[in-house]
């Protein structure tokens, strides 16, 4: 499945990623966990192509990441991300956001992808949300929608920054349901956090980033 | 009653007015986001050449760049009719405004947004043209509406060019009649053209703010 080999980043003198390799099984979850700084989001932003790793590999089902350099499609197709933000686009409706890639991209026709992204909210519990805009949804409705936007591609990984960040308790526990139930599709999912009680909600391994090393 | 007998002077003046301030505006706005992509490009000879190109333009009279067209350029052989000097002189002027605006503009979308795009594989024109665009014009309304009042206003600079706009026929029967009444005339017919053009684009305004 995911395959990271030593994998290696520096901004300047700042050595930010150091010799990172690990491995993660289809279905599985991993929690990356560690302090600001530690280097995390920069190896999920090098695993997503929207960094360049100085030196190492990055794999999905054997597809390399990079193709003479740069970003390779079939790789890009494999991965999914919720970012801390969501970053929804605010001028398009929930239906819009999670519509527009399959369909700007002509891999689904618009009933098609109108008809799997309902598909997808109700599994959600949000399908009275896909008129809404970003603006009018619950922080934990936000994070249903990004999650939706992502999952209508049909990741191999699906990417989760520090999802926890802006929710309560409640919130917390209904996202690690969510991701559980994602992971139960053979979805494999890494999350980024420094939330404890979170990770040990999960059914998930851990793996601790301290100085761009896994300790 | 004299002043009645005039209105269709001054109405042919807010013609030439008018018809320079649309132009204008049809041109330079679309022109203003190349350049203000030209400004933010990361290749540094094409963004100081689109800075040296939006500095000269700010840092100038448009009065001083209209006489340049039209009693500069002929020295060298390039002669220009009046009305076409005054197009080219505002489009290129406003267009620097408008690029600069835009850019702030295109600079205030979280760059989140383009990442999304970016990890959701779709092109950056349809990221654009679908997501970007919509969001950058709602923030820059207000600052285009500005410059837009502004530019009814700049169109009376023409006098230079001996343009018949509505400013011109103003001072010419204000001459003539020795008296201030045209002025107020044209006075009331600028003010009530603005404050068509701000409804205008209040109600532009108010059509983007559904996010």
């Amino acid at each position: 499945m995911l395959k990271v080999t030593n994998l290696y980043k520096s901004f300047g003198d700042k050595t930010v990623l150091n010799n990172i390799s690990f491995e993660l099984g289809k279905g599985e979850i991993l929690c990356l966990r560690g302090k600001s700084g530690a280097g995390k989001t920069t190896l999920i932003r090098c695993i997503c192509n929207l960094d360049k790793a100085d030196k190492g590999t990055v794999t999905i089902d054997g597809v390399e990441s990079l193709e003479n350099g740069k970003p390779n499609k079939a790789y890009q197709d494999k991965v999914g991300m919720v970012s801390q933000g969501l970053d929804l686009f605010p001028n398009l409706t929930v239906m819009e956001n999670i519509t527009l890639a399959p369909v700007s991209r002509k891999l689904m026709d618009k009933r098609q992808a109108e008809q799997k992204a309902l598909e997808i909210l109700k599994a959600l519990e949000i399908e009275d949300k896909a008129g809404s805009y970003p603006s009018q949804l619950s922080g934990g409705e936000k994070q249903r929608a990004a999650v939706a936007r992502a999952c209508i591609l049909s990741p191999s990984v699906l990417f989760f920054d520090e999802p926890t960040s802006a929710l309560d308790i409640d919130s917390t526990q209904d996202v690690a349901k969510l991701i559980e139930e994602i992971a139960a599709n053979d979805i494999s999912v890494v999350i980024i956090t420094h939330d404890e009680p979170f990770c040990n909600m999960l059914k998930a391994r851990t793996i601790l980033v301290k100085d761009g090393k896994i300790e | 009653m004299e002043i009645i007998k005039l209105m269709p002077r001054f109405f042919e003046g807010l013609q030439i007015t008018l018809a320079l301030w649309a132009v204008t505006l049809v041109l330079s706005l679309p022109l203003a986001f190349p350049v203000a992509f030209l400004r933010s490009s990361k290749n540094r000879i094409i963004s100081a050449a689109a800075k040296y190109y939006i500095d000269i333009m700010r840092g100038t009279p448009l009065l001083l760049q209209m006489c340049f067209i039209f009693f500069g350029l002929p020295e060298v052989g390039i002669v220009f009719p009046r009305f076409t000097t005054a197009i080219i002189a505002f489009v290129i002027n406003y267009t620097a405004y408008f690029a600069e605006i835009f850019r702030s503009g295109l600079k205030s979308i979280d760059k989140g947004q383009w990442e999304a795009g970016q990890m959701l594989g779709i092109s950056k024109p349809v990221l654009f043209f679908k997501v970007i665009l919509p969001q950058t014009i709602r923030t820059v309304i207000p600052a285009v509406t500005n410059e837009v009042t502004t530019l009814v206003k700049d169109t009376s600079l023409v006098y230079i060019l001996g343009l018949g706009d509505l400013l011109r026929q103003g001072k010419i029967y204000a001459n003539n009649l020795t008296s201030l009444m045209p002025f107020i005339v044209v006075g009331v017919i600028y003010f009530v053209v603005i404050t068509i053009i701000s409804k205008g684009c209040e109600k532009i305004e108010k059509s983007f703010s559904y996010f």
